[in-house]
Parts: C-alpha cells; structure tokens; sequence
C-alpha cells in the first residue's frame, strides 16, 4: 500500500443559518493515498465539497484535525495554510475562477512566481504543460472572458499543476461543461495522474467517477463506502459494472 | 526583508491588472485624488508660502519695526536729540521724501492718496527699510517714475504709460519706467503710497514743490513695540492727539510693522483658510468615497480574492496589492494635482496681489508638495489597509462562495407579503435597509458637500446679491454721504436745512477722534444716541448709553485684556477718566482699534469737543454722487470735506467682493463635481454589485426605467437627509466658520445673511441633480439583460 | 467588533453626562452682579434724581432687586417690599452699595440686594435635579448592560441548558439554536452533533431490533411448513409400518413435532405481539412487475396470467410478493385447481383478481378470513397459523391497497386492490 496523504480524526464541519445547525461533516475518518485518484461522491448535500475544502486547507473544520503527510493542517493560521496550499496544493473548481483581469499565461505565472522566483523556468514550464493540454500560444494571451469553459478549464488545470503540487483537489472540473469539452478536461486529468499525480475529485458525474481508482462515497456526512477500482483503462467494461455495482449498492 | 523584494512585483503585477480592469472607477478616483491634492496643495502652499514669502521679503528688505512720518519742520533738534538718546530704540534712519496728498487715475477711477516721493537714487543707498524692483525697469527718462507694483496688477498701468499726479493746485506729469516693492509703502490699505524717483526728476520736483512738502521720515527698530516714542514726540511738539485737519501731510504719524503685515496678508488668509477648510472637506469627503470605494472592490472581486487565497497567496500579499493598487491612483492622482495646483497660485496671487500690492511668485516647494502627497498618500494606504483588513480573517472558501459564512444571521427586512406600498417603493426601501453602510456613507458625504455649498452660496449671495451686511464687515457706518463741517460754520442751520431735503432720510453726526485707552493710541466714535446707529457692529455687550461707558473693539480689548463690565482708563492729553467696558464691536477699521463712547463721555475729556462730521443718509436709490455736488453746491463754504461714500465703499470693497465671490463660485463648482463624481462611484458600483439581482428582475419583468427608478430612490433618501443636515448646519454656522476666519482682522461676529430660501433652492438643487445624475448612470441598468446573467 | 461597541456606547453616555453637568454649572453668570446693568441704573437714577417719582425706577428689566436711599440714609423708593430697610441692614446682608452720583455731587446711595440666600437654594435644587438625573442615566445604564449581558451570555446559557434537559430526558429532536456571537464556540457544535448521533445511534438500535424480531416472525412461520410435513409424513409412515416399535418411535416423532408446532406458536405469538408493525415500504413500481411476482409463487404451475394493463402501482415489491406468495399458496393448499388471473383497473385502482375452482369457505366463515389466527374449517388437517390472510390484509392496508374475497359459482376468489400513481 502506498502512502497516506492526506488523512483525517474525526472531522466535524457545521453551518449554520439564523441560529439552526447543520451538521455537514459528522466525525469523519478518512485516509487519502498518494498517487491515488480519489473520487468523492454522494448525493448533493452530503458534504462531499465541504470535505474536499477541509482536505486542502481551505476551510476550518470545526472540530477534528486534519494531517498532511505529518503535518496537522486543521489549526493552522489562514497565513500558514496559504503557505501550504501554494507548495502542496492545486486546484480546479467548477467555476474555473481564473482571474478575469489578466491573460490565460499571466494566470497561471501569478500562482507559479509565487513558489519559484526563477521566472525562465517557471514561464518554460507554464508554456510546456499549456501545449500539453492542448492550448496553443494565440491562447496564452487572451483573457478567460475571451475562451470557452473547456479551455479555461484546461488552464486551470495547469495553473493547479504549475508547482509540481502533492495533491490537485477538483471540484467538480466538468460540472459546467459539454460532455465534449468535460472529456478533453478529464482526459488531462487522468493524464496528469497517469504521471503519479495525487488526485482528489468531487463529482457527481458517473463519466467523471470512472475515472477514479478509488471512490468514497459519502451520505450524510459520512463515509458511507470504500470502492477500489484499480487504475482507469479506456473501456474496461469489468471495471465500470464494479463501479456501477457499488453506486447501486450505496443507493446512488 | 530580503525575500520581499522579489515578490513586490507579484503584487504590482495584480495591482495594475485589477486598475486596467476597472477603468471607469480607477478614472473617477484619480479625479478625486486630483482635486483633493490640488486643493490641499494650493491651501498649504497659501497657509504657509504666502506668509513666510511676505516675512521673506520683509526680512530681505530689512523691514524696520516702526516708522515716524512729520512734516520736516517739525524735526528740531530737540526732536532728534530724544530719537538719537532714546533706551527703547535700537537703531534707526531717518530719509527727507517728499509727501503730496495727489489724485491720480486709478483703475479709471479717481483715487485720492498720499504720496511719498523718494529719491530712487538715494534710496537706493536705504540700509533699512528697502525696496526693490518688480520685473523689469526702464532706463531713465526726463520725468520718470517707478511705481508700487499695485499699479500695474490692478491700476491699468504698463511700463511707459503717462501717470499723473494732481496735487491740490498743480500736475505733475510722469512716465511709468519701473513697478517697485516695499513693505510699508506698496498697498492702498496702509495709509501712504510710496514712489521713486530718479534723481534728476526727484529735484525737479522738489523745485516744483517747494518746502512746505518736505517730510521727515524715520525708521527704526525698537526693543519693545509700544507707542511711547509717538506720545513723547507729539508732547514735545505741542500736538493734540486729534488730529484736527484732514490733510495727513501736515500732522505727525506712525505705522508699524505688524500692523502693516496684517493688514497686507490679511485676505490671504481668510482666503487660504476658506480654501483650506474646503481642501479638507473634500479630502475628508474623497476618503470616505475610497474606503467605500475599497470595501465594495473586496466585496466585487470576493471571489477573485477567494482564488487568489486558493492558489496560495497569503491575505498580507492580498492586502498589500489592493494597497499598492489605490495609492499608485493617489500617487498619480496627488502629483498631477500638485502640479497643476502650480498653475493656479498666479490666479491666487493676482487676487491676493489686489489687497497686498505683492506679487507673490511661488516656485515649486519640495517641502510643501511633498507634505501634501505624504499626508493623502498616506491617509489612503492606511484606510485602504484598514478596510482591506478584514480579507485577513476571509477563509478562501467563503471567498470563493461570494462571501457566504460559516455561521449567518442574515435577517429578511420587510418581507413583500406584509410590507405595505408601492413596489418599487418597497424594494428601494429594502435595499437602504441592506445597504445600511453605503446609505450612512452617502448621507456623511451629502452632510459635508452640502455644508460646503451652503457656505458658497452664502459667500456668493452676500458677495454679488445683497452686498450690505458685506459692506458693513469692516465696521464703519454705512452712510450715503459724509461732509465735515469747517470749525466756524453754522452747524444747527444747516443741519436742519439738510434735514428737510427730500431725499434726506436722515442726518446726524459721527465723530471721530483719537484718545488713549490703557496706554493705547486708538480712535473713537462718537455719537449722541447709538440707538440711531444704522450699522450694528456690537457683538457682545451693547453700545453705551451714559457719559461713563465706552465700547471696546474686540481685538483691542483682547490685547488690554479686558472684558465687558470691566474698567478703563481713558485719557485725552492729561484729563483721564474711568469708564466702563458696556460691549465688544468688531470692524476691520484701524485693524480693529477702535472704540465707541457717546457724546456726553468725550464732553468729560474735552469739554469743547465740538461735533462736526455729519453722516447723511439718502432714501434707497438717490444718488450720492449728485447729492454731494449739490451740497457743495449749496454749503461748499461750510464743510471743509464732503464725501460720496457710496462710491468710497464700492472701491474699497470691491476687490474684497471680487475675491471672495470668485472662491465662493470656485467652491460650488467644485462641490457639484464632488456630488457628481460620489454619486457615480456609488451608484456605478452599487449596479455592477447588483448585476445579478438586477438581471434577475429583468428576467422575470422589470423594466428599466423601473429598475432605475428603483435604483435612484434608494440613492434619494440618504442623499435628502444628508443634504438637510448638512444645509442646516450650514445656515447655522457659516457665520460662525467666517467669524473664526475674520477673528484676525478684528470682525467677531460675523453677520452674512444667509437666505434659507436660496439654501432651499439649492439643496433641491442638489438633490434634483443627485436624482436626475443617478438616472443617468443607472441607465447601464438596460445593458444588463437576462442573458448576460446565463452567460456568466 | 463588540469592544468598539462599548467604547462607543461608554464614550457617548460620558460625553452626555458631561454635557448635562456642564450644561447645568454652566449658568453661574447670575452670582455675580452685572456692572454694566448697575451702571445703567446709576446713571438713570442721576439724570432722573428730582423726578423719580414721576419716571419709576430704571432697569426694572434687569431683574434686579434694589433700594435707593437718599443722603440721609432715607428710603426713597424699592423695587419691592422686604428689602433692606436701612444701611445697616443692607450692609448685614451683604449688599452691594453704590454711589449715585451727579458731577461729583453725591445724590443717594443705590443698594442692590443680595439674593445669595434665593440663589443657594436655587442651586441646590438644580444640584439635586443633576443628581436624579445622573443617577437615573447610570440606572438605565446598568439596565441597559444587564439586559445586554443577558442576551449576549445568559440567554445562549439558559437555552444551551434547556437543550441539555431535552437530551437528558431522550427527546432528541430539539436542535440547538447557535447564538449569534457562538459563545460557547466548538461547544455549541460538538453537543448537536452529540444529540445527532445519539439520535442515529438510537434509531439504528430500534431498526436492528425491529428486524430481529420480523426475523423469529417470519422464521416460525416458515419452520411450521416443514414441522407440517414431518407429521404428515410421520403419519403415513406410521399407518404403513407393521412394526409396533417402529409406530411408536414414529407416534413419538408426532407428538414430538405437535409439540414443536405449539413451541413455535407460542413463540410467533409472542414476537407477534412485540412486532407493532411490519414496515412497508410504498415505492412507485411499474404493474409489470406483478408477472414476476405471481410467476415467482407459482412453483406448481397451475396460474394462467391475462393481460395486465400498463400502469404505475404504489405498492411495496417485498410485500407485495408475500401477500401474492399467500394467496397463491392458500389456494394450493384448500383448492388445488388451476388458478386464473385477471386484471382491471378501477376507479385509481389496478385490480387483480385469483379466481380457483376449488371449494370456497362458508358463506358465514367468510367474513373471519382476514381475522387473526383464524381458521377454517376446511383448515383442518392442513397446516397453517391463520395468520397468512391477516398480515396479507395488513400489507395491504399499509400500501394503501385493499384484500377481498368472495365466493363464486365455480370456486372462490381472492382480490386485491392497488393504489394507482
């Protein structure tokens, strides 16, 4: 078995709206393994998104402690945990939210420079990993407003990949895309995975699932089931009746 | 630290991407920036260069503290062996001009002054009290002349023009060839008006003149300034205190210098002091507009902040951007501003240059300027540090949510099933309930524009409309006409021969003579019954009634230290009497020396005062002009002066009202831009916040004008009560604010009539045009549709 | 947030009080004798001196009591009685004394009265006034702040220990509401969850429970099918077998299996008893479903299905199979003829009829069908509990379905009810 990422004790998350809690997260106890694409479903509201915040240090949990690697990210101040999402972290969020005043390169230079202060080779490597995922260089310049959700998206995704992070946390990447454009963005993602990048992802897409290896379901604020499915291989059709198996057994 | 420097230009990288991304904003803020810094520049180089350039040249000049003017008969030896032995002065000089009382052309006026001629040549030589050149000079020429500089600025005269002097039974003819600068000779507010002449053309004249013009004029620094010298010298000669002619070539006088400094830069500073409170209402108002202007930026690009925590920025580097990103807009802003603020002190100094006969030339000052931005570049990092702070505490996944926290306590407030009136009503109400913040900062900013523009109107309506209380601010009754009578003359004939006249409404005598009041040389009206007094100038206290009372001007009675109730010692040569301070009057007279007993009280210091100067005072729309022609006419051999005061007033006010009305417009102006430029801040963010809502309404049927409606009276409540509090405290403390900006020359109480109706007007104004502006900007309302909505 | 708050309210309420006391000390003017009024009425009282009487006293306006004496000492005239009578009195009283003079000529003596006696008592009524005043603001003050700590700590205390009541008693349903300020922090949070999880826990334990006991249910109602048999088949055997030990073993295993069948129905009944309800479950299902449902109990082969229309049913599948299961073994069992199928749908209902050829009931026995543990008489010999049609009409009530039988010409049938979508 390969090693544990991220994991967590008890994690507890509560919202609350004029005074009536909600317990979102209930005394969860997860472990994430590295190079893993984990795939986090359940129906809406079952805390898949507030778990994968927790996760990557982008919210505080209310109660319990969450570790990367071992180090106890859930009491850190926001300063620090900046400081630890820009090493360690990536994202990728339905809404994209790539800076709309500034061009598709300058987006992703704004989160490279952040970590590395040799411009050369951190604008070598944003040109690299954009050719990569399909963007040509009439691209780099434009502004987000200018491209279409898939393209965006794909910068996105190589402004989550640009420093070489332990985890790349998604939010359901295709959530508002065509199933056209949703491919080519998990095409990229599996890819980037393939290449043993650790991948956490929240969808409740089964085309997105599938692309999973390991796949926790989550009801209620808990855990309500495990699914390993071993690496995803175009069209294995053993692979996506597990996966299917599992998802009608959890009531999905 | 070291690391810092590195990542500095991260920061500028965000902050200039997010000033491209908001043009129309960035534009509108670098306005404000610029307006307030070219206001606060301009008010400080005033308050501080214009002062110190004046002591610059009084200390270039080698200004002496005081001097003694008489006619050179009067300088015995006797005289000039107590000057020469006296403990109290340090040095002094004494130089022999010429003085002639001449009418010349002023401004196309006729302008009656005294003249001191000097010889340029030799007082040249002058090592006290000097004066120098204002731009270029001529050679000499037969008849030449170098004049005070006021001649040029605002006398209508250019170098080689003819100027003429008509004495009393002659014409001396010159050719301009010079503008000239001195301290106590240069302004028509200082009593003589000093000339210089070439050698050649000075002995000429002296031929033409003869001796009876010679004067003894003699300058000197004292140890301690008090008019001890001028006591002893007018006992050693014999004079009365009064002097009993009008023609102040033939008595002895003495003027010094703080009294000349004053009365010279006087206006600058009330005007600076206008030009500053108003710099700083709008600095005051331009920060408020930034904050707010900062706060909803964060509350705009919440998201993008949200991001920007994502991927690892830390809430500091956040800060510091937004920072950098608002005062890089000041700093631009504030520069332009200052600099353009260079070109506006020659207008000021034209303005300033009418009372003080000063060109002040004002280079660029590092140390003022640098202040200036310092103090707005400053100001602006810290509220944009401070309204920025609260990113510290934004979790980045609030951010990204728009601001959705954790735990809430959002309230609905007049939920539409219950609440009462019309739609758009309602829903304006709801959003000023929502926008609770916004509404209060509105209302601050109204309450500050309109107190300003409160105090505009009253400047301007009191200035061009109705002129008299402005008349009456120096202190002098205002009478249409004023002969004196000659000592033998028929005083009760005439009298009741004026008294009849038709356009007469009434007549009556208003002395004034000299005594001295604990030690003070000061003048003092008299009067019979100052019940019939048409000009009020008591601002504590009441005019005297009985022989024993005397009304003290404010500032002389600041300086005795004395207070109403309390006792003085007046004397008149060596009859001395007690009397009691019954009130406090103000007037710009005499600096604000003056004082006020009644007839009975000066008969107890002089008991053959005799009262001779009569104030006439005409039914509204006769002309004094005629008027005086007809009494000389019918009395010429009675009065031994008779004066149109109407048009004496009109040109001594004049250029008082020219200035002050000038900055009266200045500021409306400005203040309407302010409104203008705070309404489309507010209003344009408040459309681009509520893009959403907005489009939303649209979708489900809206329409525009309804929507702006809606908009505009959200906007409209804040902006009345804001506009009614601050036109309120206008009307009450205008007179107030003037009061303090007049202390120094002597007014008190300041009296402007400030006409409710007109503040009305323009309040409704205000508020009209705060309506019709939100109409207009609100008008993008129809861009946002329905779709853009899907789109984004 | 909170702490700007009482800096604001303790600055304002301090400036208000300040300005109040300042307000109230701030007229003191009136101790002190105006000058410049006395001088007025000095000189009034001279120009006027030979004529008072005609004129009246000067300066009435001032508000100032006083007394003009002549040089005699001689009362001339007052501004009211109870004055100072005389110089001595005046003097006693500490008045103010002044000259009236005219030209340096001594005419009389002004006496202004000294109201000091007047002014203390005013003062200390305004010194009283002020202190009510203050005292009532410091009262509303304190009111103001014990109403405040109250909503701000005590009531999110009070309601944190209601809370802890209602949990304490079992009733977990009631949330806790989360103050505003969150007080009490992670606390507030963590004792929710804690009664959510009860709650959960709670529910899991009355769920296992309620399954075990269908389970003995269900359990000893199948093991008397099999006991059934056992008999039966031990009752042949021994009618076959000619070995009388071999019919006695065979007539112990008989008895052995009546008394089993009476351990299991004590038992069944027992359980039955706790077991309040069976859980339905009513989900939308398509008609179709009933095929597989008849076609599952129909081991024999005896059903022949007509059509059934398409439509959606709500009905529980589980259950439904057991009422099916019941019918159709039922009519194995009693009649043991074919059975047909038939199916309309009427009035929101799918209707499914089992008609068999077999004998029926009793007109009279009819009616007690559906009630518990009865049997009929035909029943006799057969195995059954007599519970069958009553969980069946039980089921079907619960999905809001009906059971129904009746006798026909040719045999007997049974008909069920389902609820249209």
């Amino acid at each position: 078995m390969s090693n544990v990422i991220l994991s967590t004790n008890k994690l507890c998350k509560t919202f609350s709206n004029g005074g009536m809690q909600q317990h979102v997260l209930k005394n969860l106890d997860i472990e994430i393994y590295e190079g893993d694409f984990t795939v986090i479903m359940g129906s809406s509201g079952a805390g898949k998104s507030t778990l994968l915040y927790a996760l990557s240090g982008m919210d505080k949990p209310t109660l319990g402690s969450v570790r990367f690697f071992d180090e106890e990210i859930a009491k850190q101040s926001n300063d620090m945990l900046a400081v630890f999402r820009r090493k360690n972290c990536g994202f990728v969020f339905q809404q994209m939210f790539l800076l709309d005043n500034m061009s598709i390169l300058d987006n992703i230079l704004a989160s490279g420079l952040l970590v590395s202060k040799d411009r050369k080779s951190i604008t070598a490597r944003a040109k690299d990993l954009l050719t990569q995922v399909g963007l040509t260089e009439v691209i780099w310049r434009k502004f987000p407003s200018q491209l279409s959700g898939g393209e965006v998206q794909r910068a996105a995704i190589v402004r989550a990949l640009i420093n070489q992070p332990k985890v790349v946390f998604a939010d359901e990447p295709t959530g508002s895309l065509n199933s056209a454009a949703g491919k080519a963005v998990l095409d990229v993602l599996t890819e980037a995975n393939n290449n043993g990048q650790s991948m956490i992802m929240v969808t409740h897409d089964l085309k997105s699932a599938r692309r999973g290896n390991r796949i926790l379901y989550m009801r209620d604020g808990v855990i309500h089931g495990v699914c390993d499915l071993g690496k995803y291989v175009s069209g294995d059709k053993e692979r996506h009746d597990k996966l299917q198996a599992f998802l009608a057994e959890m009531g999905w | 630290m070291l690391k810092w420097g590195g990542r500095v230009k991260k920061l500028f990288m965000l902050a200039f991407a997010n000033i491209r991304k908001t043009k129309g904003h960035t534009v509108s803020l670098f306005i404000m920036f610029f307006i307030a810094a070219l206001l606060l520049n301009a008010g400080l180089l005033i308050t501080f260069n214009f002062g110190s350039y004046f002591d610059n040249i009084v200390k270039d000049l080698n200004t002496s503290d005081i001097y003694y003017v008489m006619p050179d008969h009067y300088y015995n030896d006797e005289v000039e062996d107590y000057l020469d032995h006296n403990d109290n002065i340090i040095e002094m000089q004494k130089v022999d001009p010429m003085w002639v009382n001449a009418e010349v052309v002023f401004n196309d006026n006729m302008w009656k002054r005294v003249f001191l001629l000097n010889d340029a040549d030799k007082a040249k030589t002058r090592t006290m009290t000097k004066w120098k050149f204002v731009g270029e000079h001529l050679p000499v020429e037969d008849m030449s002349i170098y004049l005070p500089y006021i001649f040029q600025l605002s006398g209508g005269y250019e170098l080689n023009d003819k100027f003429e002097m008509i004495l009393h039974d002659s014409k001396l003819e010159f050719t301009i060839k010079g503008f000239t600068e001195d301290v106590f000779f240069s302004s028509p507010e200082t009593g003589f008006m000093g000339v210089y002449l070439p050698y050649e053309t000075y002995e000429k004249v002296a031929v033409q003149l003869g001796e009876q013009h010679q004067a003894a004029l003699v300058f000197a620094n004292l140890n301690t300034m008090n008019k001890d010298i001028e006591k002893d010298i007018r006992d050693m000669l014999k004079l009365e205190s009064t002097p009993t002619t009008t023609d102040i070539t033939s008595t002895f006088f003495s003027l010094d210098r703080p009294l000349v400094e004053m009365a010279r830069t006087m206006m600058a500073v009330i005007v600076s002091i206008m030009i500053v409170a108003f710099a700083a209402i709008i600095v005051v108002v331009c920060l408020i507009v930034v904050r707010f202007r900062i706060v909803n930026s964060i509350e705009e690009d919440m998201t993008k902040i949200g991001s920007l925590k994502a991927i690892g920025y830390t809430s500091r580097q956040i800060i510091l951007s937004i920072v950098l990103q608002f005062t890089l807009i000041a700093l631009f802003g504030s520069i332009i501003g200052i600099a353009m603020s260079y070109s506006t002190t020659p207008m000021l100094s034209d303005i300033f240059a009418q009372q003080s006969g000063l060109k002040w030339v004002q280079g660029f000052d590092g140390t003022i300027s640098g202040i200036a931005l310092v103090i707005i570049l400053l100001i602006v990092g810290l509220v944009a540090f401070i309204s920025s702070r609260r990113i510290k505490k934004l979790s980045p996944i609030v951010a990204l949510r728009g601001g959705i926290v954790t735990h809430s306590f959002r309230k609905n407030h007049m939920p539409l099933n219950t609440a009462k009136g019309s739609l758009p009503f309602v829903l304006a109400v709801k959003s000023i309930i929502q926008n609770k913040k916004q509404s209060i900062m509105i209302a601050i900013i109204m309450i500050a524009v309109s107190f300003a523009q409160t105090f505009a109107v009253g400047m301007f309506y009191n200035t061009t409309v109705d002129t008299t209380t402005f008349l009456e601010t120096p202190g002098i009754e205002l009478s249409n006409a004023v002969a004196v009578f000659k000592p033998e003359a028929d005083r009760e004939t005439i009298m009741e021969e004026l008294k009849i006249m038709e356009e007469v409404r009434k007549v009556q005598y208003i002395d004034e003579v000299f005594v001295n009041v604990d030690g003070n040389e000061i003048s003092v009206y008299v009067m019979e019954d100052y019940s019939n007094k048409e000009t009020d100038t008591v601002y504590e206290g009441r005019y005297p009634i009985h022989d024993n009372e005397i009304v003290l001007a404010g500032h002389l009675a600041e300086i005795i230290g004395k207070k109403v109730g309390d006792n003085v010692i007046v004397s008149m040569g060596e009859t001395k009497e007690e009397f009691i301070v019954t009130g406090l009057s103000q007037g710009a007279y005499m600096s604000g020396m003056n004082s006020s007993v009644t007839y009975e009280g000066i008969m107890k210091l002089t008991p053959g005062f005799q009262q001779s100067t009569l104030n006439i005072y005409l039914d509204k729309g006769r002309d004094a002009g005629v008027f005086v022609e007809k009494l000389k006419h019918l009395y010429g051999e009675s009065f031994l002066l008779t004066l149109d005061m109407d048009q004496n007033m009109e040109q001594g006010a004049g250029m008082y009202i020219s200035i002050v009305s000038k900055v009266g417009i200045t500021i409306l102006v400005v203040t309407i831009a302010v409104v203008i430029l705070v309404l489309y801040f507010v209003i344009n963010s408040s459309v681009v916040r509520k893009k959403r809502e907005l489009g939303i309404q649209k979708a489900v049927g809206f329409t525009t004008f309804q929507l702006m409606n809606q908009l505009s009276l959200g906007f409209l409540p804040p902006v009345i009560v804001g506009v009614c509090i601050g036109s309120v405290i206008g009307v009450t403390q205008t007179n107030a604010l003037m009061s303090i900006a007049q202390r120094g020359m002597g007014i008190m109480k300041s009296n402007f009539i400030i006409t409710p109706m007109a503040i009305t007007l323009f309040g409704a104004g205000i508020i009209i045009l705060a309506y019709v502006c939100s109409m207009l900007i609100t008008y993008r309302v129809r861009k946002i549709s329905a779709y853009a909505l899907v789109t984004e | 947030m909170n702490r700007k708050k009482i800096t604001i309210i303790i600055f304002i309420s301090l400036s208000i009080t300040t300005g109040i006391a300042m307000f109230a000390f701030k007229d003191r003017s009136k101790a002190e004798i105006n000058v410049v009024e006395v001088n007025d009425i000095v000189k009034s009282l001279a120009n006027r001196w030979e004529d008072l009487d005609e004129y009246g006293l000067p300066g009435l306006h001032y508000g100032m009591d006083y007394v003009v004496f002549d040089n005699n000492n001689k009362l001339i005239k007052a501004t009211r009685r109870g004055l100072s009578e005389d110089l001595s009195s005046a003097i006693r009283n500490r008045d103010t004394i002044v000259d009236i003079k005219q030209k340096d000529q001594i005419l009389g003596k002004l006496v202004i009265y000294n109201d000091a006696k007047d002014l203390w008592q005013q003062y200390r009524k305004q010194l009283l006034t002020l202190t009510l005043l203050i005292l009532f603001i410091v009262a509303i003050l304190s009111l103001s702040y014990i109403v405040l700590i109250d909503k701000k700590i005590f009531r999110p205390f009070r309601k944190l220990q209601t809370f802890a009541k209602h949990v304490a008693e079992g009733n977990l349903d009631l949330p806790l509401e989360m103050d505003r300020g969150n007080l009490f922090g992670a606390f507030t949070e963590s004792f929710d969850l804690m009664r959510e999880e009860l709650k959960r826990a709670r529910e899991n334990e009355r769920a296992a429970n309620q399954s075990k006991k269908e389970l003995v249910a269900s359990l000893s109602h199948d093991i008397k099918t099999p006991v059934a048999s056992i008999k039966a088949v031990s009752e042949v055997l021994s009618a076959k077998s000619m070995n009388d030990v071999v019919r006695n073993q065979l007539n112990i295993i008989n008895s052995k299996a009546d008394q089993i069948n009476t351990l299991i129905t004590n038992m069944f009944n027992a359980t039955l008893e706790e077991l309040q309800e069976l859980k339905v479950r009513v989900t939308e299902q398509s008609s179709q479903l009933l095929y597989d449902l008849i076609h599952k109990a129909d081991y024999d082969n005896q059903v022949t299905v007509s059509k059934i229309a398409e439509c959606i049913i709500l009905a529980d599948e589980l259950r439904l199979e057991q009422v099916i299961d019941n019918i159709i073994s039922n009519s194995y069992k009693y009649a043991g003829t074919s059975i047909d199928v038939t199916a309309r749908i009427t009035a929101g209902y799918l209707e499914v009829i089992f008609r068999d050829y077999g004998l029926g009931v009793s007109e009279e026995e009819r009616p007690l069908l559906f009630n518990k543990f009865y049997r009929a008489k035909n029943a006799e010999n057969k195995s059954g509990t007599g519970l069958g049609l009553y969980i069946s009409k039980y089921l079907m009530n619960k999905m809001s379905g009906e059971i129904d039988c009746e006798n026909t010409e040719s045999g007997f049938l049974v008909k069920i009810k389902l609820l249209l979508a």
